[in-house]
């Protein structure tokens, strides 16, 4: 391991991975976010990295790309020890790693941006920008992108800014390519474009790892796929020698039947709850659907196609444009939060730390304020009352924590999330609307989640769940609508659930890119 | 609830005991320096922090909301003036001389506050923006030269001690800070603001009209920076450009050294109280050990500087 010939002067051995892992741990203060992971890749294969939010996946590349240095383990490319010291040292090293964040500047043009730090110069040092053009124009044309060069990156959408980032990274022709969530915010059409960007790498000897939470994908693309869960590896297998149904429970730890609440099979004849009929909003076209009691209505979609004004309008923050929303048959105007929680609406935020929790104020605080002020308006503080209900809620919701006293910032993600639920759920709503709530929520906590809402519509509740994890959405709808653009494009029921139905109608008319060419 | 539980929910908070303990150890020095204890030379001592000590509760309530009032200053010497000219020296003014006074200053908090919420200018450069515009508007109304003086009779608020024992001012500091108290943590408003303060965000999207909270906190604020600065005027006894200028820094470093965080979310009126007298029994130390006035400065921003350290090492022991 502690040759320093480059691999460059020496052949390789045959056998040898591109890159082998082995026994990598990494912790975040007392938070291990890596244990002993060991995997490896070999030249002209890619491999596919799956697990939930937080289980350890962009740690882990981010060390492979020279962001983060491992606790503990070592790391060999083409046999030779590696541990980069920087993402540029990475990349001297031949490693490009292609964020999820894009780190495209909104006032370079497309072809600036790709060509960042290495751009062809004349012999004064100016760029030459129509050499710089052209080779972009070549580039994206091998990839088959449909993009021109010469747009500014602030004009960009999501996935375009997504497919520059890539193209970014296989330009390099690297020796391993790294892809963090290439696809989140890709139609189906852009993903085919990027898997098989990927299989031509793949053709010219390099090897490719990617993260991804499309199942789907990983089954089409990849050689092997490595599972993590919560910062251990719990499947690694070659293509064939895995199904779905493996890589969920490799992922979440048990089958999707034991996490998913069973839904009611027939709730035709439930009243109805809620009702909204051509109401628009900023960023959201008309918009009709309804939920009877005890109903789950879900809304998929690419990122940004509307999700987080649909959120925000029906919590009152933001208001719809015309239309009309009933409650349990009574219209109502939903021009502020307040008019929507006293119309029995409650809403749990997509960003709990920014949007839903006061971090430094102590559990108690957080969680009482509906249940304090439905009883004492602007009145004296009933501190006994808070007490009793925050010992409750802390029961109730399996808060794990020392006390009613400890600080919000000190629990984990999924925790925190319990505190918000509880606040909201101080008493049962009409209508929940939840968006993205498993967002960063171990698997333990997401489980409870699930059956909280299970539990809820069956008290009559009816749940409009926004979310981007298809799992949870099949999971737990009676209806999903797939938005695009702000407007809804397609509605399954239960029995014509898959990813692959949601995606394609995701995907819009043609696909956001041609669309947006 | 049982007593214990009640007396624990009473037992203040980490930051507020810290400054206690450094305002005793202050007073240890202030009294072995003054060669022996007097009851009635710390009396006296907390009789003159009073102005400063109500300015400090206004400017911990904005700090709690996550504001700042870079303003206080100029509307307690504001208030000097609008008292002393409508006084006149006649008793018989009183109702409207501080009638007029208190609303200047709930004028002031009204525009700093919308400022703040409503034309979304960050707090410290609206208030900053109305100090300099209430300082020229007295320049400008008094050509410079202002007239007037308060009552003798009136400065007994300053100068008088109830049954011989108590200094009224120290009382009057007392009252609004208990009064403070009780507003933040015994009712659902004062609830709301906390929560405003320490995420307002946070707070919009669960139906919290924090614009309003905000707004009631610069009001009070400046309402009390009033007071402060009538207060002052009782001890001074006349009208002159500026008497209050040094309330604006001095708040701030009280509150600070109280336990004040500029994030917001937390309102410790012990802390506060102690914070202000911490920063006046320094003045007094310094003038009883016959230092010159220039240490003061430099013993103050010493004290912030121990105050805040000693804050952050404990923050980081608990994480």
């Amino acid at each position: 391991m502690s040759q320093t010939a480059s691999p460059a002067l020496k052949p390789i051995p045959a056998g040898l991975p591109r890159l082998a892992v082995a026994q990598v741990s990494k912790a975040f203060g007392a938070n291990k976010v890596l244990r002993d992971v060991s995997f490896s890749v070999r030249a002209g294969e890619i491999v596919s990295l799956v697990g939930e939010n937080g289980a350890g996946k962009s740690t882990l590349m981010h060390i492979c790309a020279g962001s983060f240095s491992a606790d503990g383990g070592t790391m060999a490319l083409d046999g030779a020890a590696f541990r980069p010291a920087s993402p540029k040292a990475a990349r001297r090293a031949g490693v490009a790693l292609a964020l999820q964040e894009t780190s495209i500047l909104p006032d370079l043009s497309v072809g600036e941006n790709l060509f960042f730090g290495d751009e062809p110069r004349n012999g004064l040092g100016f760029i030459r920008q129509k050499r710089l053009h052209e080779a972009a124009d070549a580039l994206f044309a091998e990839m088959g992108f449909a993009l021109k060069p010469t747009r500014m990156g602030s004009e960009l959408s999501a996935a375009e800014r997504q497919m520059v980032e890539i193209a970014k990274a296989i330009r390099l022709k690297p020796r391993l390519l790294i892809l963090d969530e290439p696809t989140a915010s890709l139609s189906s059409h852009e993903t085919e474009l990027v898997l098989a960007a990927m299989a031509r790498l793949k053709a010219q000897g390099s090897a490719v790892i990617f993260i991804s939470h499309r199942l789907d994908e990983v089954m089409e693309a990849a050689d092997h796929a490595v599972v993590l869960k919560d910062g251990a590896l719990t499947l690694d297998a070659a293509r064939g020698a895995f199904s779905r149904d493996d890589l969920i429970r490799a992922m979440v730890g048990r089958t999707l039947a034991d996490i998913f609440p069973a839904r009611p099979t027939d709730l035709a004849a439930a009243p109805m709850r809620l009702s909204v009929a051509n109401a628009a909003a900023a960023g959201l076209k008309p918009l009709s659907f309804s939920l009877r009691a005890g109903e789950v209505v879900g809304f998929a979609g690419l990122e940004g196609q509307g999700q987080r004004p649909l959120a925000r309008a029906l919590s009152g923050i933001t208001p719809f444009h015309g239309g009309e929303i009933a409650i349990d048959g009574v219209p109502i105007r939903l021009t502020s939060v307040a008019r929507g929680i006293a119309a029995g609406i409650a809403s749990i935020p997509d960003d709990r730390k920014h949007e839903g929790l006061a971090l430094d104020l102590p559990i108690r605080m957080n969680v009482s304020l509906f249940a304090l002020s439905r009883r004492s308006s602007w009145g004296w503080l009933a501190h006994a009352l808070e007490r009793r209900f925050a010992e409750q809620a802390r029961q109730r919701f399996a808060i794990r924590s020392t006390g009613i006293d400890q600080p919000v910032r000190q629990l984990s993600g999924g925790n925190q999330q319990k505190v918000v639920f509880a606040r909201w759920l101080a008493e049962t709503p009409k209508v929940l609307v939840l968006y993205e709530p498993t967002k960063g929520v171990d698997v333990g906590a997401k489980t409870e989640i699930y059956r909280l809402i299970g539990d809820l519509t069956k008290a009559g509740v009816a749940v409009v769940l926004i979310s981007a994890d298809m799992l949870e959405l099949i999971g737990l709808s009676d209806r999903i609508h797939v938005l695009f653009e702000g407007a809804v494009t397609g509605t399954l029921a239960r029995p014509e659930f898959s990813e692959e139905a949601i995606m394609r109608l995701a995907a819009g008319p043609e696909g956001v890119l041609n669309h947006a060419a | 609830m049982t007593a214990a539980t009640y007396l624990d929910r009473l037992r203040p908070a980490g930051a507020s005991l810290r400054a206690m303990a450094l305002l005793l150890l202050l007073l240890a020095a202030f009294f072995i320096s003054a060669r022996g204890f007097s009851s009635i030379l710390l009396l006296d001592n907390i009789r003159q922090a009073a102005p400063l000590g109500v300015v400090v509760a206004g400017q911990a309530l904005v700090l709690m909301m996550g504001r700042l009032d870079l303003s206080v200053g100029a509307t307690a010497s504001m208030a000097n003036i609008v008292l002393c000219s409508i006084f006149n020296s006649d008793m018989a003014n009183l109702v409207p001389a501080v009638t007029a006074t208190l609303a200047a200053g709930a004028l002031v908090g009204l525009a700093n506050g919308i400022m703040s919420t409503k034309l979304r200018i960050p707090a410290f450069l609206a208030t900053l923006a109305s100090s300099l515009i209430i300082a020229g508007l007295v320049v400008f109304f008094t050509s410079g030269s202002p007239r007037g003086a308060v009552p003798p009779a009136f400065r007994v608020i300053t100068e008088g001690w109830l049954f011989g024992v108590a200094p009224y001012s120290a009382l009057i500091w007392l009252v609004l800070l208990v009064a403070l108290l009780l507003l933040v943590h015994f009712t659902m408003l004062g609830r709301k603001m906390i929560l405003s303060g320490a995420n307002v965000v946070a707070a919009r999207h669960s139906g919290i009209p924090s614009d309003g909270l905000i707004i009631l906190s610069f009001v009070l604020c400046s309402v009390l920076a009033s007071i402060g600065g009538i207060l002052l005027s009782a001890i001074t006894g006349m009208a002159s450009i500026g008497v209050g200028n040094n309330f604006t820094l001095d708040s701030i470093a009280a509150a600070v050294i109280g336990g004040a965080l500029f994030a917001g979310g937390v309102f410790l009126p012990l802390g506060a109280m102690a914070g202000a007298l911490i920063l006046f029994f320094v003045q007094s130390l310094l003038y009883v050990l016959a230092l010159p006035p220039a240490a003061k400065f430099i013993v103050q921003g010493l004290i912030i500087i121990l105050a805040l350290a000693l804050a952050n090492l404990k923050q980081e022991r608990s994480q």
